[in-house]
Order: structure tokens, then C-alpha cells, then sequence
């Protein structure tokens, strides 16, 4: 493997100087030790007060034994119809075209609707799946026959109804810009197990970036180093990965040896740790310059996955990225953040509408999602692997009326915070069941509304954290993923 | 991979028990007895919580105060007497304090320090930054001869007390490479390595203060000093949320470039800021300063609401100004009393006053804003055109006004109300006349159309028509406005019996007040940008409408108007009319008004004439601060538990009490007043904070650790008094020159020695916070760039103007829209290679480099920079194309040096210049072996990698 051949080459050039070979031995100790340190002082630090002194966290371990140890996260931007794909609702047949009952309208916010809309019915036939009996829509073929791996969740809530703020509360559990996101919690919670990688890795399916960027991956308040390293399936997959035109990798590494010659000279003469730090650094890049590279190809990869996923290599494609996302798991990347997206389907252009995109996304996203949870099974990392999908917010059961007009063309909902489905697998989940109902439309949950925080908190937990004791002090207050108000962790859907 | 990087911010712990202080024999209640509180108590007795009514936060919920057992919490001198000693020392498991299911008990020594407080007589003292400074007296110790001022006179006596002593002067080649990053963030170059070694060798002393008064007086040293305001201010190029759109605003990054290169009093520097546009007569820079709160980010998503973001602007500007002055945590008090500090939930309320009542509200183009010319020559000729052109705005609109007072108006009555799409209207002539309202769905592009009969003007010509429009509930709108309407043409025209039409012309309208961010004269000429309540209507509005000649209508005739309201708010609401009404008159006194050779009729010629000439004017435009006018203020309420939604009772401006009796504010409280406060003579904060701030740039840590908390919560100063003398220096004996005060840290001894650190003094003092040695940094994002820039020669000098784009890496540069192009200029032009401060700043797609390196994407105030050290900024200095550009033209520098000098020779001076010394003898080897070895294998790469080499060295990237 690449790797190792690269280590081996590592380590060959820097026996060739007695000089050499003494650094890294010091190096690694020292390194090792300021990882240690800084390491429990960020800890005492992050732990709220009053539990510092009965709850000493371990060094990488934590807060309790756990299956979760990564997570692949696949997030439909938009918010994709709970009503055309998990969210059977055949009393809304029914009322399919009349007008929308005011007791739903009153003290509700809408992007679009005006006035009175009409009630929507659903646009697919459903059918029962798998001996777990789950209903799916026949937009998703093959997801269906995976899904007694799979446990849904019917009554997600948010409180915001528009994107940018409601991805924001998904992935950071604020709706503003500048808290950090769940891969930069874990990962500062738990570390990584490849340092040659980033720990936590964002994929994008190509089309557009979600409306407020790279804040759905920053790491807030948490050092920078938490926040997630988008990665390209074409161009240089980390940014600046790739040499400059010119500079082969034999020249690069004699540089990287000057400089690092030149920086032991500098800590010798000025004693300062960061410049050690520095070494080490520069020699990580150099590693993750083939690591990156090679994790990030998959043409190598045989036919048969190829067409379990429908891959196209060099492609950008959610596709490729769930088999990137198995890659990377593999390699022991902690969390792994995908964003497809063109799921808005308000029905205001053909390729937002419930009769028009909304079906070219079901296929692109039904074989690679269905083909992930396949082979992470085969392979045995299924089961200490979370796989989360959703959106931010669901649908509303009436149609939209953008601008206060009924006639139109395409068919679309407008964003509905009340409730909106997710479902997860692997890494400790209970597979094959539904969590909570919503009410005889899909438009409110009836039983078990699930508020973000406590889906964020069951998350934590699944991954062994204590969602009150992962907290760092920031501008006076114990900062959480789920906030300052007190969440619950869903003992049933936990296996 | 990231993990070995965390920040030296979190090795902190060992560094902060070693600044501990000792006791001294008297109680000092902030010093001994506060802490504990916090730590064991207000979970329960504090501003969140305050159980049996107890709080530790307030004085008079302890001292004295009787709690639910009937005894006083706390009885000064007699600890027997106190619940409090009760509570903590008794043994019975349902009374301890804290609760023994909960909390450890208090150890003996915290008991003993409660009792020895009580029986001392229970004083209870402010929290050391919420007490004015005083100017402390200087300590002497026995280091004093190296001291060069009192600033180190203060950090030696620490030292002595320590056991420990400074260490020897920096050499003078990275002094000045110290001095010139820190002043200027640019390195010195060879000529000026040269002139000051031997300048030091002559007079150390002179050749230092010369060399920082020239290094304060370059343009390069705003640059530098904006980028730390810029930051806290959250100064950005584009919006934010949404679609992160493109905003231009660059002429607020200038002003403050100018305003640090121009050394702007910190107390007018503050002023401006906050209130500038209340300013008595204005000028354009002092409106342009006001932009400083416009920075706050819109959100221009469709469906979304612009009350709602506009009340987050709000709320954000509080927060951020009591962070960038008073490094306080008042943006707890949003949701409930402060848990620590003595803030109580109303009091964020009031504080909401003074920045509630603005004309900007999120809207789509950051309306209001002001257009100031491109070339500074033309600043006095446009600030005199914008005065004259508000003079005579306000004095037409005066005229208006007063007649319209006078004017006996008449109720149109039996109205028919239309539209031209599938919004209703219904008409109500109950009242004796017509009000028309919508009812159902309203659609987006409603055009109103009203038809009034004969019979309301068949009698008398018609001099002049007034609209009205009411939100649908009066009477729940100011509180909860609905969404307002914008009306962008208004058309009238008669219809006779058989169908003709004759349009009639208005020949102007007087609007209910003199200047809202859109024009009211727009609403005659198609599509303008109207007049109306944008986004929000609160109150009754009305606009007269004024025909060339009256109007008469014969029997059998009708008058149609159409007003058309084309705008949508964010994409989906409609800015319609939803209720209103009409009156006439036929008061000709208005005809009078619109007649050539009126008063009003000259004023209307010349306002657009001067609005012509303004708009002539090359220039750019900037989002600024507009009081609404006092008619259609915004009530303030408390927002229950913080939520917008839940609104409580109405307050009126204040400062919060607990400062207000340390720094009492002028009378008549507006935004200016509340800006004064913040820099006057007895705040106790301002002054405190920022010299704090630019103690951390300079030596890496703050005096206070914890930058954007002086609270109970937040960490004590290392050394008090320094800080105290610092900010008396600053306030009243340099009158807020911040580059006097630069001036004086920067000739300090102690930012003077050298950054060796020896494994000892490490071990005790990891932080450096006693400055045993001289601060030793990372350069910040901009120095990277601006660094590598200066040394391989390509920087560009040029200062200020629209943000740039130089390069960025591939698939980058994918923006919500795509009209938001990142167009590199090529390498012949100079704007690819600006200093760091000019890159466009887009908050959705921050520029790598600048992330890489810790640069926050300003959403909102960031008041400290976390270092990291990662292997992403390996990749950038090495592979980025902006730096491979920089070795390959250092790279030419050393090939031209090659051709007439040894080789050492060469690379020893261009060691000298990426790091301000000369290299040691094996280093200058290891160089010489690489560019020797590189060119036997890739002679044309042999320069270029060296370059490479020496942009990458650490002591290239620290200073």
C-alpha cells in the first residue's frame, strides 16, 4: 500500500544522517507528550464547572463505551417531500385539491404560501418494505430492499423555516453562523484514527454549495483545526494537496529536509515548542500528499462496486461520494459530512418540482445510498459506523401558492419546520423501526416530536459522549451542540 | 492528523496558577469571596436562578437581606448571625449549602475565608472592571535599571517578586524585523536591516524611537491596525446569509485605515462609529464611520422574513459593541439577568433602544445608503451637495406638511376598489366613507385600482388627493408589524360614460415624512423605487398627491387611480396595499404649491438639480447608519426569554445601573449620548479593553487572558495595575492617541528582549504572561501573505479601494450566485499582488489562505484569534499558487544575486531577509547543499526551491 511505502521512504532518508534519525526520536516524544498535555488542559478546560474534578476525561476515550466510532452523514440541502418518500399519508389523498383548513394556517410562518393554499395530496404510490413493514414511496426501488437495516424518524422539529439558518441548526444546532458543527465536536472529542487524513471530510455532490458554506462544517468556537477539509473528487481532492507544476516529489522532500534541518536549528538556538510542532506539520503534508490522493481514487476499485453504487469515476456525483465516504470510514476518518442538493421542491421551476427534479434526485440519490448501507455490512464497518440522513425541515401538506396564485404548472410544498423525517443505521442503532408519528397529513407530529437537540444528544450518545458534559465555556456560557436547554437521548432507537 | 496542533491558547493552566495571587492579610470580596460564589453558588443564587430570591450577583440580595429562614443572608460582622455561615458549615444534609447531592462541600479554608469577610464587616466591592481605574502608583525593584519607562516597572517588580528577571536585549536585526511586523505587519528590508544595526551600534535608544516614529507615521501601519478593528466590527464583503450576496461597503475598511494612519482619537474613533450620522451637521466620513454597524449580516434568502433579520442586526449590534468596548458578556442578558455580572434582562431592552430605530431593515440592496466619491478631493464639495440637498428636502417637505395640517380634507365616500390579479378588495362605507381593505390571498404585483364617482367631485376641482394606508390591525402593528407595501407608480385617469380616457398628471407628492431610504417622489414616474413601508408598515402612512391642474369631473365621469406595487419582499411577499383610503380637496392653495414660481416649486428644481449633480459624482456607495424619523419610531419591548416573538413590556433607553453609577451619562439618552458614554471620563471599561487588545497583539497574550470576558467569569489581570496604568495613559495623558500608546508599549524593554525561551522559564511561564523574555508569534493570516509578498518583491503599495481578487485555488470559488465573479488579474497587474487587507472578504467562501491561518470569516464580532499549526497551512505556504508566484520571484532575486556574488553570500542575505539575522553556519551549509545538489538535477527549479525553503522556515513565519 501507498502508505507504508511512503513511510519506509521516510524513514530510509532519514537514516542517512545520525543527525536526522535523533530528531525524529525527540521529535515524536515531544510531540507525543505536548498532544498529551494540551490535550487534557483543552479537556479541563471544555469540562463545565463542577464536573471537572469528579469527571476527568480520558485521553482519547469517551464518556462511556460506545459501538458508534465514525459517522457518514448524508444531508439532502433543500429539505427534500417526507410526503413523496417516508411519510405515508393516505387521508391527505383525500383532501387532495381542497382548501387548506385555516386552524393549520393560524401563527404559522411560511416562506412562500400566501393566504389560504390548497391541501396537496401525495404524489407517489407507497408500498410496505422488508419484514420491518417500513413504507417507502416507489421513488426509491433500492433503497427499499435495504430497509430493515434502517431505523426512521417520522417527527423531526426544527424552529427555523428557511435554509441557510435551518442547515445551520442541523449541523450546529444554532441557526447562526459561527458555532461549531457536529464532525468538529467529534472530532475534538474523540480525535482521529489516520493521521495521515483529515478527521472529518466534507463532500459535496457538485451543483450548488449550500447557501452558507463552509460555516455548515466551521468549528465555531473550537480551534480551527476541528473544522471540517472539504475534499474534491476532481481537481486536487484537498486544497493545495498537489505539488506545483515542476516540483517532483523527490525535490519536495529534499526541501522538506532543509527545512526541517533549518527549523531544528531555529529550536535549538529559540526553544520554542510550536517550532517542533512546525517539523511535524511539514512532514504530515507531506504524507497526506499521498494519503489524500490515494484515498480519493476510486478507480481502482472493482466493477462490481462500480455498479453497486453506479459510480462514474472523476465524476462529481453523490454517487462517487458515498463510495468515497465508505473509502474514508475504511481508512479511519472519523465523520464524514455529505451535502447533495436541488431537493427545494417548491414547484416554482420544472427542476423544483414534485412532478419534474424532484424524481431525477430520487435516482441519483436511491442506488448510492442503498448501496453504502450494503456495503458497509459486507464489510463488517456497518456496525460500528452511524449512518444519518435528512434534511433540515420538511414539507407542507398544502402546495405552495408562491406570489398568491393557483395556477400553475408544477407541483411543489413550501418548508414546513413542524416535521421532517431522518433516518439512521449501523453503529448501535436499532434497525428496522419507525420513531414517532405525525398527524393524518404529515404536517405536525402526533406522537414523539423529536426537537433537533434531542436527535443531536441521541447522536452524541450513540458515539459514547454524555451530550452535557461535551461542553467548552465560551462567552460566559457552557457551550453545547444542543444548547443550553437540557435534551433528551431517544432510548428507542438505540439497539 | 490536526490533533498534535492545538493552540498554545489551551496550555495554558500551569501558566495560570503561577499568576495566582497571594492573599493579602485584608478580605477583598472581588478578589477571595466572588470567586467561590461563582464557582459553588450562583448555579442556583445568581441571575438565571435565584432561589429563595438569593442572588450573589446583587449587594442587596445578601447583605442584610432576609431570606426565607428569617435570618439575614449575611449580617456584616457577625458571622454567627449569617445564614450563609449557617448554611455552609452545618452538618444537617437538608441544609448544606451547596447541596451535598450536588456539590462537594466548601473546603475548610473557603469557610474560614467566608467568616474572616463577615466578621471584617461583609464589604462587598465591585468587580475590578467595574471600578473606574486609578492611577496606581509605580513600582520600584531592584531591576529597574534596565527599565525603559514605567511599563516595565510594573512587569520587573512582578519579576523580582517572582525570583526571576528579564532577559538580555533582542539583537538589533530582529528587533527591527519585530518592531516593523508588529507596527506595520511588514518586514523591514535590506537597506533598512542595514541603516538600523548601524544606527543601534551608535545609540541603541535613539536609533529604536526614531525607527518606531517612522514605522507609526507609514501607511502600512493602518493596514496593519485595521486588520485587528476589522474583526471585531465583523467587516465583510458580501451579506452574510441567504445568498451571501456581494455588499459594497470598502469605503468603511479605508475610513478605518485612514482613521488609524491618521491616528484618530480612539474617543472620536468610538463616536463616529456608533452615532455619526446624530453628529451635529455631518460630514461624509462621519456618516461613512456609522457603517461600521452595518456590517451586520442581512439575510437575503427568499421566503425569509426581514423583521426577523432585522431584529438580529439589532440584537448583533448590542452584543458587538458591548464586546469590541466593554469586553463584556452583555449578550447573556438577551434571554435572562447576566448568571455572573450585574446586567438584568430589562436592561438589554433599553440598551435595544438606542439601535432600534433605523431605517435599514435588512432589505436587498442595505438600504439606507450613502454615496461618497472616489477621489478624497471631492469629500468636502459632495459633504456640502448631500447638506444642502437634506436642507431642502426638509424645508419642502415642511411646506407639505404644514399644508396638509391646514387643509380641510373630505372623505371620498361610495369608492370601487379593484385589482388587476386575483387579490380582493372589499369596501366599507359604514363609517360614512369608503375604507377598503383585501380580503383572502393577496397576490404578489397587486395594482390597486381605485375608482372614484362623480359624486365626490363634480362640485369643486380637486386640488389635491391624499392616500392613505393602514396596516389591516392598527391596532396589533406597532408591536407586530405585518409586512408594508412599496408603492412604485402611482396613474390617474378620467373615464367618461362611453369609456374614454384622458389622463391626469401629477405634477408631485408630499410624502408624511421628509426622507425614509426610498424616495416619495418615485411614485409618479413608472417603476421607480417608490415610497411605502419597506418591509414593515407600523403605523397609518399617507402620501398627498398633487394634479398639474385641479381636477373636475362632469356627471357620469369617474376617476381611476392605479397604484402599482411591483416589489416583493424577499422574493415572496407582496408589498401590496392591503387597507386605505382617500381625501380630497380643493384647497387651491395646493395648485399654488406645484405652480411654477412657488417657493416649493423652486425647491423641487433645485433639489433635483443638486441630486443631479451628486449623482454625477464618481463614486461608490456605503451602507449607512439613518435615525427613522421620530413619527414612526419603533416601540421597544422586552423580548420574554429572548424570544422576538413573545414580546413584554415596553422600555425606554438606559444605560445598565450597575455602570451608570460609576459613569453617569448625559440626560436625553440617544445612540450619540450612549456613544459618548462609552468614552467618557469615567467608564471604566473602554479605555481598559483596548489597550488590553493591543497588549495581546503586540506580546500574544492579553494583560487580561480572557479578551472578550472583563466579567466575574472572565480571567483577572495578570497585572492589574499595568493594565490601570495603561488605560489612564491612554484616556487622559495621550487624550485616546492610540499611537502614543503603541509608541510607549513598543519602547518598553520588555517588548525589547529577546524571544530565546530557556526550558526553565517555560516550565513556570509557558505563556510568557511575567515577559521574562520578548514575545515570540506567529505571523497572522495577513502577515503570511503580506510577508511573502514583501520579501520576494512583489507587493503592490497601493492603498484602499474595491476589494481584490488574487489568486485562489481551483473549484474554490463556487458562490451561490454566480454573477459573483472571482476574476484574478493576470500577472502584470499590480492588484494581484495587494496587501491582505484588500482581498475581498466573502463570509460564505472565506479566502483559504486567510482560514487556513486562523483569519475568522467575520459573521460576527471576534475578539481573539485562536493560533493553530497545521498541516493545511504546510500545503499553503508551499504548493498555493499565490506562493509559489512569491519563491519563483525570489528565486530570480537570488538567480540575479548568483550571477555577481558568491552563492553564501546570496543565501545568507536572503536568510537575513526573511528572518532579520544572519543564519547560523550549518544552516548557511544546508542551503548552500540544497541549491548546489538541486542544480545538478533541475537547474531551472535550483532557485526557485531555495526561495521556497526560506518562505517556509519557521523563523520566516514567526516573528
Amino acid at each position: 500500500m501507498n502508505l507504508e511505502s511512503l513511510l519506509q521512504e521516510s524513514r530510509r532518508r532519514s537514516l542517512e544522517q545520525d543527525s536526522r534519525r535523533q530528531f525524529i526520536t525527540r521529535c515524536a516524544t515531544g510531540l507525543g507528550a505536548m498532544f498529551l498535555a494540551s490535550q487534557n488542559a483543552s479537556r479541563a478546560s471544555a469540562s463545565s464547572s463542577g464536573q471537572s474534578s469528579s469527571n476527568p476525561f480520558g485521553q482519547l476515550a469517551t464518556h462511556f463505551p460506545s459501538k458508534a466510532k465514525r459517522v457518514i452523514y448524508l444531508h439532502m440541502i433543500g429539505a427534500p417531500s417526507q410526503l413523496e418518500l417516508f411519510d405515508y399519508k393516505p387521508d391527505l389523498k383525500r383532501l387532495d385539491g381542497q382548501p387548506c383548513p385555516q386552524s393549520f394556517l393560524e401563527g404559522k410562518n411560511f416562506a412562500f404560501i400566501q393566504g389560504t393554499p390548497d391541501m396537496l395530496g401525495p404524489q407517489f404510490p407507497f408500498k410496505q418494505h422488508g419484514a420491518s413493514g417500513a413504507w417507502v414511496s416507489d421513488r426509491l426501488p433500492h433503497f427499499s430492499k435495504v430497509v430493515d437495516d434502517i431505523s426512521f424518524i417520522k417527527t423531526l422539529q426544527t424552529d427555523q423555516f428557511n435554509h441557510g439558518p435551518a442547515q445551520l441548526m442541523v449541523h450546529s444546532g444554532q441557526p447562526r453562523i459561527g458555532y461549531p458543527s457536529i464532525g468538529s465536536w467529534v472530532t475534538w472529542g474523540m480525535g482521529t484514527e489516520n493521521t495521515d487524513l483529515p478527521g472529518f471530510v466534507v463532500l459535496l455532490s457538485g451543483g450548488r454549495i449550500p447557501r452558507v458554506g463552509k460555516a455548515l462544517w466551521g468549528s465555531g468556537f473550537l480551534p480551527s483545526v476541528y473544522q471540517g477539509v472539504q475534499c474534491r473528487s476532481h481537481g486536487d481532492p484537498v486544497l493545495n494537496v498537489s505539488n506545483p507544476k515542476g516540483m517532483t516529489r523527490d525535490l519536495r522532500r529534499r526541501a522538506l529536509d532543509t527545512i526541517r534541518n533549518l527549523n531544528q536549528q531555529t529550536h535549538d538556538e529559540f526553544g520554542d515548542s510550536e517550532t517542533l510542532t512546525r517539523i511535524a506539520q511539514y512532514e504530515m503534508a507531506f504524507r497526506m500528499q499521498m494519503a489524500v490522493p490515494d484515498a480519493m481514487d476510486i478507480e481502482k476499485e472493482p466493477d462490481n462496486v462500480h455498479e453497486l453504487y453506479g459510480t462514474e469515476p472523476g465524476k462529481e456525483s453523490f454517487a462517487n461520494n458515498c463510495l468515497l465516504a465508505r473509502r474514508l470510514v475504511e481508512r479511519g476518518v472519523r465523520y464524514v459530512q455529505l451535502f447533495d442538493w436541488g431537493w427545494d421542491s417548491h414547484g416554482a421551476a420544472s427542476s423544483e418540482a414534485l412532478n419534474g427534479g424532484f424524481q431525477d434526485k430520487c435516482r441519483e440519490v436511491d442506488k448510492p445510498m442503498a448501496a453504502l448501507i450494503t456495503d458497509l455490512k459486507r464489510r463488517g464497518l456497518l456496525e460500528d459506523t452511524l449512518v444519518v440522513w435528512s434534511g433540515e425541515f420538511g414539507r407542507t401538506p398544502m402546495r405552495e401558492n408562491r406570489g398568491g396564485t393557483n395556477e400553475r404548472k408544477y407541483v411543489g410544498r413550501d418548508h414546513n419546520p413542524g416535521a421532517f423525517p431522518a433516518w439512521i443505521a449501523g453503529g448501535g442503532t436499532k434497525p428496522g423501526i419507525s420513531y414517532g408519528e405525525t398527524d393524518e397529513v404529515g404536517y405536525s407530529p402526533a406522537i414523539n416530536p423529536v426537537p433537533l437537540k434531542d436527535f443531536h444528544a441521541t447522536m452524541l450518545h450513540l458515539l459514547g459522549f454524555d451530550y452535557k458534559k461535551l461542553s467548552v465555556p465560551f462567552q460566559g456560557l457552557d457551550q453545547r451542540l444542543t444548547g443550553v436547554k437540557d435534551a433528551s437521548v431517544i432510548k428507542e432507537l438505540i439497539a | 492528523m490536526l490533533f498534535a496542533a492545538i493552540t498554545k491558547a489551551l496550555l495554558r493552566l500551569t501558566a495560570f496558577s503561577l499568576l495566582a495571587q497571594t492573599a493579602s492579610a485584608e478580605m477583598d470580596f472581588a478578589r477571595d469571596i466572588q470567586p467561590i460564589l461563582n464557582e459553588n453558588c450562583v448555579e442556583c443564587h445568581g441571575g438565571v436562578k435565584a432561589a429563595g430570591d438569593v442572588s450573589f450577583v446583587y449587594e442587596d440580595r445578601v447583605i442584610n437581606f432576609i431570606g426565607d429562614s428569617g435570618v439575614p443572608i449575611v449580617k456584616p460582622g457577625k458571622p454567627d448571625d449569617s445564614e450563609l455561615i449557617y448554611r455552609i458549615t452545618t452538618s444537617d444534609e437538608d441544609d448544606r449549602m451547596p447541596p451535598p447531592d450536588e456539590h462537594d462541600a466548601l473546603t475548610e479554608h473557603q469557610i474560614a475565608l467566608f467568616k474572616k469577610w463577615i466578621n471584617e464587616g461583609a464589604e462587598w466591592s465591585a468587580h475590578w472592571a467595574f471600578q473606574a481605574p486609578e492611577r496606581p502608583s509605580i513600582p520600584k525593584s531592584s531591576l529597574d535599571k534596565k527599565a525603559n519607562g514605567n511599563i516595565d516597572r510594573f512587569l520587573f517588580h512582578r519579576l523580582e517578586a517572582e525570583g526571576l528577571e528579564p532577559s538580555p536585549p533582542e539583537s538589533p536585526g530582529r528587533l527591527l524585523r519585530r518592531l516593523s511586523l508588529a507596527l506595520t505587519g511588514l518586514p523591514p528590508a535590506h537597506s533598512e536591516l542595514d541603516a538600523f544595526e548601524s544606527a543601534y551600534d551608535i545609540d541603541p535608544k535613539q536609533a529604536v524611537e526614531n525607527r518606531v516614529d517612522d514605522l507609526l507615521s507609514r501607511p502600512a501601519f493602518g493596514e496593519r491596525w485595521a486588520s485587528m478593528w476589522l474583526d471585531l466590527v465583523r467587516y465583510a464583503d458580501s451579506g452574510g446569509l441567504g445568498q451571501d450576496q456581494k455588499r459594497t461597503i470598502w469605503a468603511y475598511r479605508d475610513w478605518v485605515v485612514k482613521a488609524f494612519n491618521n491616528d484618530l482619537p480612539f474617543d472620536e474613533f468610538t463616536v463616529k462609529q456608533l452615532a455619526g450620522d446624530l453628529l451635529p451637521d455631518p460630514s461624509l466620513d462621519d456618516l461613512v464611520a456609522t457603517a461600521s454597524q452595518r456590517n451586520t449580516q442581512t439575510n437575503d434568502e427568499g421566503g425569509t422574513d426581514d423583521e426577523v433579520f432585522r431584529v438580529e442586526a439589532v440584537v448583533d449590534r448590542i452584543n458587538t459593541t458591548w464586546q469590541t468596548w466593554g469586553s463584556m458578556t452583555f449578550n447573556c442578558v438577551q434571554c435572562h439577568d447576566h448568571p455572573y455580572d450585574p446586567f438584568r434582562h430589562e436592561e438589554y431592552y433599553q440598551f435595544m433602544t438606542f439601535f432600534n430605530n433605523t431605517a435599514d431593515s435588512d432589505l436587498q440592496k442595505d438600504e439606507p445608503f450613502l454615496k461618497v466619491p472616489d477621489n478624497p478631493n471631492l469629500y468636502e464639495e459632495a459633504t456640502e451637495l448631500r447638506r444642502r440637498i437634506l436642507e431642502l428636502k426638509g424645508t419642502f417637505w415642511e411646506q407639505g406638511n404644514t399644508l396638509k395640517t391646514s387643509t380641510d380634507w373630505q372623505h371620498v365616500k361610495g369608492l370601487e376598489v379593484a385589482s388587476n390579479n386575483s387579490t380582493q378588495y372589499q369596501v366599507d362605507d359604514s363609517a360614512g366613507y369608503s375604507e377598503f381593505q383585501t380580503v383572502g390571498t393577496v397576490e404578489i404585483k397587486t395594482h390597486t385600482i381605485i375608482t372614484i364617482p362623480a359624486s365626490n367631485l363634480e362640485d369643486q376641482p380637486t386640488s389635491a388627493l391624499r392616500l392613505t394606508v393602514l396596516p389591516i390591525d392598527p391596532d396589533t402593528a406597532i408591536d407586530n408589524p405585518p409586512w408594508g407595501f412599496l408603492v412604485d407608480e402611482i396613474e390617474a385617469e378620467i373615464v367618461d360614460e362611453v369609456g374614454n380616457r384622458m389622463p391626469v398628471c401629477f405634477k408631485a407628492s408630499a410624502p408624511d415624512v421628509p426622507w425614509m431610504p426610498t424616495e416619495p417622489m418615485e411614485t409618479i414616474p413608472p417603476n421607480g423605487e417608490g415610497w411605502g413601508a419597506d418591509s414593515r408598515i407600523h403605523y397609518a402612512r399617507d402620501i398627498t398627491l398633487i394634479p398639474e391642474t385641479p381636477i373636475k369631473l362632469k356627471a357620469g365621469e369617474r376617476l381611476s387611480i392605479r397604484i402599482h406595487c411591483n416589489k416583493t419582499g424577499q422574493g415572496s411577499h407582496p408589498m401590496a396595499i392591503q387597507r386605505g383610503r382617500l381625501d380630497i380637496t380643493s384647497d387651491d392653495r395646493w395648485t399654488e404649491f406645484v405652480s411654477e414660481g412657488a417657493y416649493s416649486y423652486a425647491l423641487m428644481r433645485e433639489i433635483d438639480r443638486l441630486t443631479r449633480r451628486y449623482s454625477e459624482i464618481p463614486g461608490t456607495t456605503v451602507p449607512i447608519m439613518h435615525r427613522r424619523p421620530p413619527q414612526l419610531a419603533r416601540p421597544t419591548r422586552i423580548f420574554e426569554r429572548g424570544n422576538a416573538l413573545e414580546k413584554g413590556e415596553t422600555v425606554t433607553a438606559a444605560i445598565p445601573a450597575s455602570l451608570l453609577k460609576i459613569a453617569p451619562v448625559e440626560p436625553d439618552l440617544d445612540r450619540l449620548t450612549m456613544a459618548k458614554w462609552w468614552v467618557s471620563d469615567n467608564n471604566p471599561l473602554t479605555a481598559r479593553v483596548f489597550v488590553n487588545r493591543i497588549w495581546e497583539q503586540l506580546f500574544g497574550t492579553g494583560i487580561v487572558y480572557t479578551l472578550e470576558d472583563f466579567g466575574s467569569s472572565g480571567e483577572k489581570p495578570s497585572h492589574p495595575d499595568l493594565l490601570d496604568y495603561l488605560a489612564m495613559r491612554f484616556q487622559e495623558d495621550y487624550n485616546w492617541s492610540v499611537k502614543s500608546i503603541l509608541r510607549e508599549i513598543v519602547l518598553s524593554y520588555a517588548f525589547q528582549q529577546s524571544s530565546k525561551i530557556n526550558p526553565k522559564l517555560n516550565l513556570r511561564d509557558a505563556d510568557n504572561r511575567l515577559l521574562a523574555r520578548g514575545p515570540r508569534l506567529r505571523l497572522t493570516a495577513e502577515m503570511v501573505r503580506d510577508h511573502a509578498l514583501a520579501v520576494s518583491g512583489l507587493l503592490s503599495t497601493e492603498i484602499g479601494g474595491p476589494p481584490v481578487h488574487p489568486p485562489i485555488p481551483e473549484d474554490i470559488w463556487q458562490p451561490f450566485l454566480s454573477q459573483d465573479k472571482w476574476e484574478t488579474p493576470d500577472r502584470d497587474e499590480e492588484d494581484r499582488y495587494r496587501r491582505a487587507i484588500y482581498t475581498y472578504v466573502k463570509r460564505s467562501i472565506p479566502y483559504p489562505t486567510f482560514a487556513s491561518f486562523d483569519a475568522p470569516s467575520r459573521e460576527f464580532c471576534n475578539p481573539r484569534r485562536l493560533n493553530s499549526n497545521t498541516p493545511l497551512q504546510a500545503l499553503v505556504t508551499l504548493n498555493d499558487t499565490a506562493f509559489v508566484e512569491c519563491a519563483e520571484s525570489l528565486g530570480k532575486k537570488l538567480e540575479r544575486g548568483f550571477s555577481s556574488e558568491p552563492i553564501s553570500e546570496c543565501l545568507s542575505l536572503a536568510y537575513r531577509l526573511v528572518t532579520g539575522r544572519n543564519p547560523p553556519d550549518s544552516s548557511l551549509q544546508e542551503l548552500v547543499r540544497l541549491y548546489e545538489e538541486t542544480l545538478q538535477e533541475s537547474p531551472e527549479k535550483a532557485s526557485t526551491v531555495v526561495a521556497q525553503v526560506l518562505l517556509n522556515l519557521d523563523e520566516s513565519l514567526t516573528y
